[in-house]
């Protein structure tokens, strides 16, 4: 078994994380947010509050020396509201003070008058025509829209036997991780800025950083410390943090720390996208797919965030693993006055393949098929062409290998014949399972550039200092890059140095999202490895076969010929025509499924989740205990996306901002689980490996709903499927042989 | 803050009549609301070094628990386990471990949230809270002590020192119930007391009221009657008279209302299996 390399520090609390820095002279900020979602600001009066024993300075949106909007993809987020607030969680000023205590006392008394102005909390009412628009400079408040035309719907639902529409929705889920935002920014004497924190992406950071401050880039320094979680949530939020944290150390000339409280990380800090899909098929009575109409609205929130890129990854899986030959396919993102939403692990699929697989069960439903049978007849299969016109050739295309793989493992077949399927047991309880299935396109994709650099270096003493662009996200990133370094050179890991990701040091790799830290950050290490072998392999030629690792290094040392390489990789080509939705949307894909077994507690509509077990296609698992560990937190956390997690939003304002009424699943109810890792190895990627991260978050949602069809008789197509729900819905059940 | 340690009960009383400070037992409830709400006292009167506030003992048929015993502590002894499983088992669902490590049953008293776990066990058990202060002991029985919603008959000199309750006769069943969104962590949507002694019964229940509330129709109506699932379908009818849930961020008032008549019914279940 391999070790990771930062566990000991961990479990000792030696490691150091944002809120463990401790600098003398050091001032503390606080945010002061919106009164209101929506509204005119009249006035903001700091009189009472510099007045404050202790208060250093109170700044708002006048204080910032560059670009007030920032965005990774469209830049209309302002880092403090100015003139107009658009969702509770937008920040007017930073409080800053000696101690954590005056700022928050000071920030008590900042009076803010305002005036409220028409908020929008639906998508279907922003999209109106004349609808009130929340970023005046746009037409209107549709943030983005992606289209895919292939075939001819209409000539597929006339060749159908049978059309069938349903509807989906999902909720606002928080990311949840254990460690709010923080970070500590410190000006240096040469006018350059150097800015720590908990971040997924420094190089997010150091961009936004630069662009508030107005500095160049090589003036910002980022530097990553120990993240405590992420999840796709450390990438906007905390990189405005550390921008507002540069702009207050550079006016006071004073270290700045910022750490979050709960309730400020949850009001901040952007959400999983709700979707509203819905769906039209056509499907021939023996059970071959002919059409999909699909149409998905999200609710974008505030600001743009990633909005572009998480709406069109759906759209390119918006069949799930199926051959419809004819797909038409609207997918849009809408502006409100809500918690804007973002990047979250899965990223668009654990709502999209919700929907699909529920679907997928309700088509087989109406037609009297076998749910696995009818997937079977329609799955993708080695070399077929996609909806986008994409052709499955290049990789193994291995969705019948892992739902095979899952069922058999799970005994689905003697299960699926005792599901209750409406009619409960004499305690009035139901058994059901379920499974959802799916494929997932590798990395960014068309989203944008695909690259990834490495640097190693070799010192004098045969220690190997090895820094990646991508970054921990204590997914062990680290670890694996380091246990591929190792045995790609031929050392211990031991030697390994492992350097945090520092933004003037390693080249910006993109960021660390999108599954792809292990295949991208792995093949820029094996590129390294590759040069360093070269140097050394004519001196090891020389002082002969049997020389250890410290001998040819000092050998190469003593003849001037330095250890140092950078490693880079540059994603295959991948392609996308915006105006029909056709190409190469990804450059290779994983395949997986889940499987979960259940019983509901018919009187009080309470649901025990009794067995979870994964089948992944990973390509390769280059560390087989973490693999399993993914799995297993994936299942778990699509658990609590299925049954209990919701940001509840009330006239926009967060009702649950900490874990007292935010319910994520506890290891109370975490049930017995199983992880199958299936390999496929994949010509893209280091040893073969591909992903893992969010394919083992996207598909529990889809199979509790099913599992609760097969139990229950009733088909729940909002998530969360909660006990009030399910309760209310027995009470007019009807059983499925009905 | 200033926060004053207790060295025992007469120390505690003498500080809370001179400073007016409010009492700080286990701290996992008055801490989180001052939290939210920013609203800080000048000083706290700590008694959770107070000895003599976590004896639980059993004395002229009467068992007294401390004030100042922990979740834990109470879930943990002898004498509670035998003679009241029911409250055992409320302790154990407070929160989890940690909090009922640190919460005390007299907080939970205290705290008069409606939603409170130990206090259905109290309530149907006829519970009586002792309350002292430099002026002298005063008893209150439980049913008399929640005046409205978060508002108890206790003086501003006074603190909870003990919760007395009578010895239960032999043959006494009572089992606690609590319906939460998870199995840990989680405040009751509904929790619930049922007692039964000889063929007189005692049902309260919490998070259904603005106070932990006893069910005096549906008791009266069961009292004197032998037990059986067609007369427990009559009392459920009863059942919504004695109780008002309300719809909020745990749960709805529909759902609260039909999961009060699920618990009445598995009580009857229970019974039928003594």
């Amino acid at each position: 078994m391999v070790r990771r390399i930062d566990a000991i520090e961990k479990v000792t609390g030696a490691a150091i994380y944002a809120e463990d820095i401790f600098l003398p002279d050091m001032i503390y900020a606080v945010p002061l947010f919106a009164p209101h979602p929506h509204a005119k600001i009249i006035s903001i009066d700091t009189a009472k509050a510099k007045v404050v024993r202790g208060v250093v300075g109170i700044f708002t949106a006048s204080d910032v020396p560059g670009e007030l909007r920032t965005g990774g993809v469209v830049q209309d987020h302002y880092i403090f509201a100015k003139d107009v607030t658009r969702y509770s969680g937008d920040v007017v000023a930073m409080i800053a003070a000696e101690t954590l205590e005056a700022a928050r006392e000071a920030r008590d008394k900042v009076d803010i008058k305002f005036e409220p102005l028409p908020a929008l909390f639906s998508p279907v009412d922003a999209m109106k025509p004349g609808a009130p628009k929340i970023h005046p400079e746009r037409e209107n408040n549709i943030c983005c829209h992606y289209p895919v035309r292939h075939g001819d719907t209409d000539a597929g639902f006339k060749k159908s036997d049978k059309i069938i529409e349903r509807e989906y929705k999902t909720q606002h889920v928080e990311h949840a991780y254990l460690e709010p935002e923080g970070c500590v920014a410190i000006a240096n004497a040469d006018g350059s800025v150097t800015v720590r924190g908990g971040m997924q992406h420094p190089f997010t950071a150091q961009k936004f950083t630069a662009r508030a401050t107005g500095l160049p880039v090589n003036k910002v320094q980022i530097i990553q410390t120990t993240l405590g979680g992420g999840f796709g949530g450390k990438d906007d939020t905390i990189s405005i943090i550390c921008a507002r944290a540069a702009i207050i150390t550079l006016k006071t000339k004073r270290p700045v720390k910022i750490i979050y409280t709960r309730e400020e990380s949850v009001r901040e800090s952007y959400k999983r996208h709700p979707f509203h899909v819905k769906f039209k098929a056509g499907v021939t009575k023996d059970g071959k797919l002919q059409a999909l109409e699909a149409n998905i609205v999200a609710d974008a929130g505030a600001y743009c965030s990633t909005s572009p890129f998480v709406i069109w990854r759906p759209t390119v899986q918006c069949t799930g693993p199926y051959i419809y030959p004819n797909v038409k396919c609207d997918s849009y993102a809408v502006y409100t006055n809500n918690t804007f939403t973002g990047a979250m692990r899965g990223f668009g699929s654990p709502q999209i393949n919700f929907a699909i697989e529920s679907f997928i069960d309700e088509l087989a439903a109406e037609i009297n098929a076998d749910p696995i049978e009818f997937r079977r007849k329609n799955f993708f299969t080695q070399g077929c062409t996609t909806h986008t016109g994409q052709k499955f050739d290049n990789h193994k295309v291995a969705i019948a290998e892992v739902v095979n793989a899952a069922l058999e493992k799970f005994d689905w077949n003697e299960k699926f014949g005792k599901c209750s399927r409406g009619a409960p047991d004499a305690n009035g309880n139901y058994y059901g399972i379920g499974m959802a299935c799916s494929y997932r396109g590798v990395s960014l994709g068309h989203e944008g550039k695909d690259f990834c650099a490495a640097i190693i270096k070799i010192t004098p003493d045969a220690k190997v200092e090895l820094e990646v662009g991508v970054a921990e996200n204590c997914q062990g990133l680290k670890t694996v890059m380091a246990n591929i370094c190792a045995k790609e050179l031929g050392v211990e890991v031991e030697k390994i140095i492992y350097k945090d990701v520092d933004t003037l040091s390693v080249p910006d790799s993109c960021p660390t999202v999108a599954s792809r830290g292990t295949l991208v950050g792995g093949n820029a290490v094996i590129d390294a490895v590759r040069q360093i072998k070269e140097k050394m392999a004519p001196v090891a030629k020389n002082i002969g076969a049997h020389s250890s690792f410290e001998d040819i290094v000092s050998a190469c040392h003593s003849m001037n010929i330095e250890l140092h390489a950078l490693g880079t990789w540059q994603g295959p080509p991948v392609s996308w025509e915006e105006t029909t939705g056709q190409g190469n949307a990804y450059f290779t894909y994983v395949y997986g499924c889940q499987v979960v077994e259940l019983e509901v507690e018919g009187k009080s509509g309470k649901v025990r989740v009794k067995k979870m077990l994964g089948a992944h296609d990973m390509g390769k698992a280059i560390n087989p205990e973490m693999a399993k560990g993914q799995i297993f937190g994936g299942m778990v956390m699509g658990m609590g996306f299925g049954l209990k997690e919701e940001i509840i939003h009330k006239e926009g304002v967060i009702q649950n901002l900490n874990f007292d009424k935010y319910r994520i699943v506890t290891s109370a109810e975490v049930p017995e689980m199983e992880a199958l890792i299936v390999e496929n190895r994949d010509p893209a990627g280091p040893w073969g490996a591909k992903a893992l991260g969010e394919p083992v978050n996207e598909l529990m949602g889809g199979a509790i709903a099913n599992a609760l069809y097969y139990a229950t008789g009733v088909r729940f197509r909002e998530t969360p499927i909660k006990a009030e729900t399910i309760r209310t819905a027995l009470s007019l059940r009807r059983s499925i042989s009905d | 803050m200033e926060i004053i340690k207790a060295k025992n009960l007469k120390d505690a009383l003498k500080l809370r009549t001179e400073k007016k400070f409010p009492i700080l037992a286990g701290g996992t409830d008055i801490l989180v609301q001052m939290r939210a709400s920013r609203n800080f006292p000048k000083g706290m009167i700590c008694i959770s070094g107070v000895r003599e506030l976590k004896k639980i003992s059993l004395k002229n048929n009467k068992i007294e628990i401390g004030a100042g015993a922990t979740h834990s502590e109470v879930a943990l002894n002898k004498l509670v386990q035998k003679y009241l499983p029911a409250l055992t088992d409320a302790c154990k669902t407070v929160g989890a471990r940690q909090i009922q490590n640190r919460g005390t049953i007299g907080g939970n008293v205290m705290n008069a949230s409606p939603a409170g776990d130990t206090l259905p066990v109290l309530l149907a058990f006829d519970a009586e809270v002792v309350l002292q202060s430099v002026r002298g002991k005063r008893i209150v029985p439980f049913t008399k002590f929640y005046k409205g919603y978060r508002s108890i008959d206790a003086r501003s000199d006074e603190i909870l020192t003990a919760i007395i309750i009578k010895k239960p006769a032999p043959k006494t069943h009572a089992v606690f119930m609590k319906i939460g969104t998870r199995r840990a962590q989680a405040i009751s949507k509904v929790c619930a007391c049922f007692v039964r002694a000889g063929d007189k019964f005692a049902i309260a229940y919490g998070s259904v009221a603005a106070t932990p509330v006893r069910c005096k129709r549906v008791e009266e109506f069961l009292n004197g009657k032998k037990i059986s699932a067609a007369i427990v379908a009559e009392a459920l009818e009863l059942l919504n008279e004695d109780i008002q849930p309300i719809e909020d961020i745990r749960s709805s008032a529909e759902y609260r209302s039909h999961v009060s008549k699920v618990l009445l019914d598995r009580f009857q279940r229970i019974l039928a299996t003594f």
